[in-house]
């Protein structure tokens, strides 16, 4: 008798709905699954048979086809367990499961009959919603990242026996209602903490207004790590969405924290110098999203950037222009959303103390201009605000006077966003940061009067500036008029933004 | 004669032997003068007054400041400033005359055809066009650890003064030094902080008696023929800048070299308005910012 039951497999991001059909007929015992399987799914054979012998129920010795349709898409994971199991017992049990049109099974069977968690839930409960499924049952301890998701009642169960009783009707599951509320905690890292750059803190508010992309500077120890990990702190809140985008990268990347479901804050990555191309961007023989998708809405910081392999960086280029990344298996490509904010730092030579006034630098001239070349790169180009910190003596801390704290810059940047935001509405534009406008968008919203005009020509030719980092001067400079909410940019606003241009143009021995 | 087997320099470029009446007769007081001199660019620099700015590779900010500073008074002096065309105080010597449209003689270690340190091919192209170029060594000869040496002594020989802005330990500019003063023109240094090994050669070439200096002008006071209407530069311009500027610029200048964070804390200004105002101050040339300090320039 043919029986069938509905699970998803999850290749991309997104999971595509898979029925299991099962046929049970009379012949010498036989077990096979059909449907491009992977061996996970191979080995799932011996699990179900013990499983379903451990829960009190003789395995039927008949001759037993399992099909996976449709059969030319990949099948990979171990949530095919629970889905294959019910169909077996559907069909050899002549179970009639009224609801079976409207469920989806997910879970991982163990020897003894109990349902194992899984990886990658949120994503593959989307899309049963998105195609009309009224019932999600799964294992228990996914129960709190699915519910995330509303229009789908989930059904949690412990052991094959209650999904059996569930279907038959014997139990009634009530659908699972997440008894924890999950809000934004604050990190302990404040930028009241740190002493002193007061001006790299003023940058580095106008980079989260904007989003742009920041290069920092400085010799050895100066604090430029402690700067980048409390970056994320001053951006705007994520929004439902948001956070359960980024949740579904973490779910099937098997990171997200087992108290807590669901990725609130933006995230902070910061790989490794060693990191290889494939972690860095994703891949792998099972894709899996990699540094720059855990990165997605959140934070990409690399530290010393010089000790990073070129290839990374230059592969780096293509995902901080579009925001997502593309991936190309033997069987198909795959995007993992890229969108992140990248912070890089550096020291500015090879022994980090050139131009310090505490250390000399021991660097020879050609260290200096090797050291300058490796920086050069096209990606420098990508980066809208290159900072530069200058080393600060420790009389110079003023302790009484504790500078800009984080909840401040916050408030700031968050004006800002809202000011910016008004203005893509007014025109009719889609809501996006300045960092990425378009050269017709900075040709409308940079409007410069005539002084600015005169100012911006003289700097284009002292400072020897480029084209393409005169555009960039253009945006963050709408980023600073926008944080003072001034409707045309300012000659103020654009000699601030002056101060963040090309590093290698403040390198340059005059 | 070796044969000139590179087509491109037959036309640009000039050889004056020893008989010719073109030869400057400073070297003649050399003890092995060059036999001859192969030449691209304006051969008439050769004539005129010539000083040296020479210096080790090596150098601070301070000695890059010396030098920068250097070189832009007396290029706007009118006096043609010869160097070695190496890289570092040599380059930032010859770049900041070539900027000033100032005039300037490169000596080289090496046959015209090979351009050594290959970092300064810009700046030798501009000075092929708007300077000379010269070198005793025919095509081919490849620079070398004794080419070096043995160059100095044509910029010692051609120079009525030879200045050391900073030289770091055995460095090559103290061996023009010690050139110089056999053929006894005028050497000067300037005095480097003592911890520093940037500066270890110019201090001890004012032990060993050469004349340090304490301010760039002083290099001519004793000339009249200097041309003191583009020096003044700076005082025009500032004239025209108000008294926040005024306030910012003054504290730089007493402090020498600082940062937009301390003067926003000494000054109670705010950060992004002193930021503003240093890049005025940078815009019209009083100050510098490098790598996120601030000099005053002058």
């Amino acid at each position: 008798m043919i029986a069938y039951t509905y699970t998803a497999s999850l290749i991309t991001m997104d999971a595509d709905i898979t029925t299991i059909e099962v046929n049970i007929s009379k012949g010498l015992p036989y077990f096979h699954i059909i449907g491009l399987t992977d061996t996970i799914i191979k080995e799932s054979l011996e699990r179900i048979k013990t499983a379903i012998s451990n829960s009190n129920i003789d395995f039927p010795m008949c001759r037993i086809i399992v099909n996976l349709a449709p059969a030319d898409k990949q099948k990979r994971g171990n949530h095919y367990d629970l889905g294959i199991a019910m169909a077996i017992l559907f069909s050899y049990m002549n179970i009639d499961y009224k609801d079976n049109d409207n469920t989806i099974f997910f879970g991982e069977l163990s020897l003894n009959g109990k349902v194992n968690p899984i990886q990658g839930i949120i994503s593959m409960i989307i899309s049963a919603k998105n195609a009309g499924f009224k019932y999600a049952v799964i294992p228990e301890e996914n129960a709190d990242e699915a519910t995330m998701i509303e229009g789908i009642k989930i059904i949690p169960i412990k052991t094959l026996n209650e999904c059996i009783s569930f279907c038959l009707g014997n139990t009634k599951i009530k659908p699972y209602i997440m008894k924890k509320t999950f809000t934004n905690k604050n990190s302990s890292l404040d930028y009241a903490n740190v002493y002193g750059h007061e001006s790299t803190k003023r940058g580095l508010i106008i980079a989260a207004a904007g989003r742009h992309n920041i290069l920092l500077c400085g010799n050895p120890g100066i604090g430029k790590t402690m700067l980048a990990k409390r970056f994320p702190g001053i951006l705007p809140y994520l929004s439902f969405q948001e956070q359960i985008d980024i949740t579904k990268i973490y779910s099937i990347s098997n990171m997200l924290d087992k108290d807590l479901p669901i990725v609130l804050n933006r995230p902070f990555r910061s790989p490794h110098n060693n990191i290889t191309k494939t972690s860095l961007l994703g891949g792998g023989t099972i894709p899996k999203p990699g540094e720059i998708s855990l990165a997605h809405l959140g934070v990409l910081f690399l530290d010393e950037i010089t000790n990073f392999s070129s290839e990374c960086l230059q592969l780096l280029r293509q995902p901080l222009e579009d925001g997502y990344i593309n991936i190309t298996r033997n069987r198909q490509t795959i995007s993992f959303p890229a969108n992140f904010q990248l912070i890089v730092a550096t020291n500015p030579c090879k022994c980090g103390y050139l131009g310090s006034k505490n250390h000399e630098c021991t660097c020879s001239t050609r260290d200096i201009v090797n050291f300058q070349n490796k920086l050069s790169a096209p990606l420098l180009d990508r980066i809208d605000m290159h900072i530069s910190m200058p080393d600060i003596k420790l009389q110079e801390i003023n302790r009484k006077n504790k500078g800009m704290s984080t909840s401040e810059m916050k408030e700031m940047v968050d004006k800002a966003i809202r000011f910016s935001n008004y203005r893509c509405k007014k025109y009719k534009l889609p809501v996006k940061p300045n960092a990425n406008l378009s050269n017709k968008e900075i040709e409308l919203f940079c409007k410069l009067d005539e002084e600015t005009k005169k100012l911006v020509e003289n700097a284009y030719n002292t400072m020897k500036l480029s084209l393409r980092s005169y555009m960039k001067i253009l945006k963050v400079a709408r980023t600073i008029a926008d944080l003072e909410e001034s409707e045309n940019i300012k000659s103020t606003h654009l000699l601030q933004a002056l101060q963040y241009r090309n590093i290698t143009d403040l390198y340059r021995v005059k | 004669m070796t044969k000139n087997n590179n087509s491109k320099f037959n036309e640009q470029y000039i050889k004056i032997e020893m008989d010719n009446p073109k030869y400057p007769i400073e070297l003649l007081a050399l003890k092995n003068p060059p036999k001859q001199l192969h030449c691209i660019g304006n051969v008439d620099l050769l004539y005129g007054h010539k000083f040296a700015i020479v210096g080790s590779r090596k150098f601070s900010t301070y000695g890059r400041r010396i030098t920068r500073d250097m070189s832009n008074f007396l290029s706007k002096s009118g006096i043609t400033i010869i160097s070695g065309l190496a890289m570092g105080i040599d380059a930032i010597a010859h770049e900041n005359s070539v900027e000033n449209i100032g005039s300037t003689i490169a000596v080289l270690g090496c046959g015209l055809d090979s351009i050594y340190p290959s970092s300064n091919k810009n700046i030798r192209k501009k000075i092929e066009e708007y300077g000379l170029v010269i070198t005793e060594y025919d095509f081919g000869t490849k620079p070398s650890k004794w080419t070096f040496p043995q160059r100095n002594r044509i910029i010692a020989a051609l120079s009525e003064k030879i200045i050391v802005t900073e030289a770091g330990n055995n460095s090559g500019a103290c061996i023009t030094a010690e050139l110089g003063v056999e053929l006894g023109k005028e050497v000067y240094t300037f005095a480097h902080n003592i911890y520093s090994q940037h500066g270890i050669g110019s201090n001890k070439l004012i032990k060993d008696g050469i004349t340090p200096l304490f301010s760039i002008d002083e290099i001519l006071k004793d000339y009249t023929m200097v041309n003191f209407s583009q020096i003044n530069h700076i005082e025009t311009a500032s004239s025209k800048i108000s008294d926040e500027e005024l306030a910012i610029l003054n504290y730089i200048q007493l402090n020498g070299e600082t940062t937009c964070d301390s003067i926003s804390q000494k000054l109670n200004i705010s950060i992004d308005k002193v930021s503003s105002i240093t890049t005025i101050l940078e815009l019209k040339g009083l100050i510098e910012n490098y790598l996120g300090r601030i000099f005053a320039i002058k």
